[in-house]
């Protein structure tokens, strides 16, 4: 009998199985455990409207502390869990309080999300007597709200990482005013799974607001100067006088407390395609790898919409053994002011038409196929016939994932 | 039950528009409008479905 669920980890993923398990009618006891102090919030809208200065973090709250006791779920913000052990079924945890640093679970979901990956050559503090050189990174509220404090007009902002958060943020500090450039060690800009297809796209949103974009361009070390604050420097010895560096090198599963379980594979947390890891164990969110039954391969999560959903999953078969779909991955994605939208398996993709809109305008819609099949669509301010064409592509995806599903338990 | 969104955490995705059009419609920039606030009893399941499926959380279906 499973009494006593214990989500651990407070965002995105760990909340919606934590929500879901009282909406399918679980009635036993359930611990959500957060290692911030904050109520749950949308990390979406830190490279968004928090750095852009448009939301205090209250408006960025996805649910009041109240909501949540109000549903039995007992939230502990402040929480941080440092093992589990599997033998004696339990989670420990930083607090020190007696009775609060060891939790018992029947069973544990692990929706613990990844942490921004620190560079080589940016530091938490650079050697002795020198000023610690401040490479930011950006993953959490309160990253997010020092970031904010430091994007001043007229600035020299450099952010170093050309994938889609490296875009956002260099979006949003050219809004604030600050002079950006935006540098990174691959040959172009890159949205998310569609990889480079869209760069020229990209590089022309930046051209348009002026910030300076800077690819193949690798950088090596941020040391402190007298004029600007800092030299970033890059390997072929050119160097890039800059007030604020911000580091967008991509995420890491945090799942480094796990070390000692067992339950990592080479050092990732794998999951069925509905987010079973072991006996009593469930992973959900970008902490997990799910294996996806399309293409037998375990994908990372990396986005809001699908750690909402694999959150759901996993909150119905705990609560009602009720097995769920396997979530079609979907993102978007806001650069100065342009919506993007995108959804389906995009790496998987051989070709990419033209859907709707114009190549050369701020709007079109792209359909990507693998061989006979649509796999995945990407708008660019096309909001209506995205909604339209996503709800064939989800269908004609749904089909063909319950033709898979079935071969996977048959 | 009422139902509030929260326009600026929008980002245009349209699911709620999919599930509940008599509830929810989009403006021309993808936006949700929310057409009816104090929905019928028998569309609060719809309204939960939408508010459940949005990708930004935009939707709160209150008692
Ligand atoms: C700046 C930024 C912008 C983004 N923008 C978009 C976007 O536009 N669209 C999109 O689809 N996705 C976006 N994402 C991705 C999306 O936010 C993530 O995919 C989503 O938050 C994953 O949810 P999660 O709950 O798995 O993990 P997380 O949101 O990372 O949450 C994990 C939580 O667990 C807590 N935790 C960690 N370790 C422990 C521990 N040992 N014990 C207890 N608690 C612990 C953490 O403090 C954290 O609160 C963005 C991400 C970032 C960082
Ligand atoms: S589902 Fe959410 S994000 Fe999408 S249009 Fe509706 S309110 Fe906006």
């Amino acid at each position: 009998m499973i009494e006593r669920i214990v989500v651990v980890g407070a965002s995105t993923a760990g909340l919606a199985t934590a929500e879901s398990v009282r909406d399918a009618g679980f009635r036993g006891e359930v611990v959500l455990l957060g290692a911030e102090q904050w109520d749950p919030y949308r990390r979406p809208a830190l490279s968004k409207q928090i750095l852009l200065g448009t939301w205090k973090p209250d408006q960025a709250r996805l649910v009041e502390a109240s909501t949540l006791r109000a549903l039995g779920i007992d939230f502990r913000p402040g929480h941080r869990a440092v093992r589990i052990d599997r033998r004696s079924r339990t989670v420990q945890t930083d607090h020190h309080a007696i009775g609060t640093d060891i939790v018992r679970y029947d069973a544990v979901v692990i929706a613990t999300g990844a942490s921004a990956r620190r560079p080589s050559w940016a530091p938490y503090s650079a050697e002795a007597n020198r000023p610690a050189p401040a490479v930011h990174v950006l993953r959490t509220l309160d990253d997010a709200l020092r970031i904010a404090g430091q994007l001043v007009r007229r600035r020299r902002v450099t952010v170093v990482g050309t994938g889609v958060l490296g875009s956002e943020i260099a979006s949003a500090a050219t809004a604030r005013g600050a002079r950006v450039s935006l540098v990174g060690r691959s040959a172009g800009l890159s949205l998310g799974a569609a990889g480079l297809r869209f760069s020229d796209r990209l590089r022309a949103l930046h051209a348009a607001r002026d910030v300076e974009v800077r690819t193949g361009a690798e950088v090596v070390a941020v040391r402190p100067t007298d004029g600007p604050r800092y030299d970033v420097r890059f390997a072929d010895g050119t160097r890039l006088g800059s007030d604020v560096v911000i580091a967008a090198a991509g995420a890491e599963p945090a799942v480094a407390w796990l070390a000692d379980s067992g339950l990592l594979t080479d050092g990732s947390l794998l999951a069925d395609s509905h987010g079973r890891v072991a006996d009593r164990v469930f992973a959900v969110g970008d902490a997990s790898s799910w294996l996806d039954p399309a293409t037998g391969t375990h994908r990372a999560c990396g986005h809001q919409l699908t750690a909402m959903e694999q959150g759901r999953s996993v909150g119905r078969l705990l609560a009602a053994g009720q097995l769920s779909p396997y979530p079609i991955p979907f993102f978007w994605s806001e650069i100065h002011g342009a919506r993007v939208q995108a959804s389906g398996r995009l790496d998987i993709a051989d070709s990419v038409e033209l859907l709707a809109g114009d190549h050369d305008s701020d709007q079109a819609l792209f359909g990507f196929r693998a061989g006979d099949h649509a796999c995945g669509l990407v708008a660019w301010n096309m909001p209506k016939p995205f909604r339209n064409h996503q709800a064939a592509l989800l269908a004609e995806l749904s089909a063909a994932g319950s033709a898979a599903h079935l071969l996977e338990t048959s | 039950m009422t139902i509030e969104v929260t326009r600026s955490a929008c980002v245009g995705a349209g699911q709620c528009v999919l599930v509940a059009d008599d509830l929810f419609d989009q403006d021309d920039d993808g936006l949700v409008m929310l057409i009816e606030e104090d929905p019928r009893e028998d569309r609060v399941d719809s309204a939960r479905r939408a508010a459940s499926l949005c990708p930004a959380r935009a939707i709160q279906v209150r008692e």
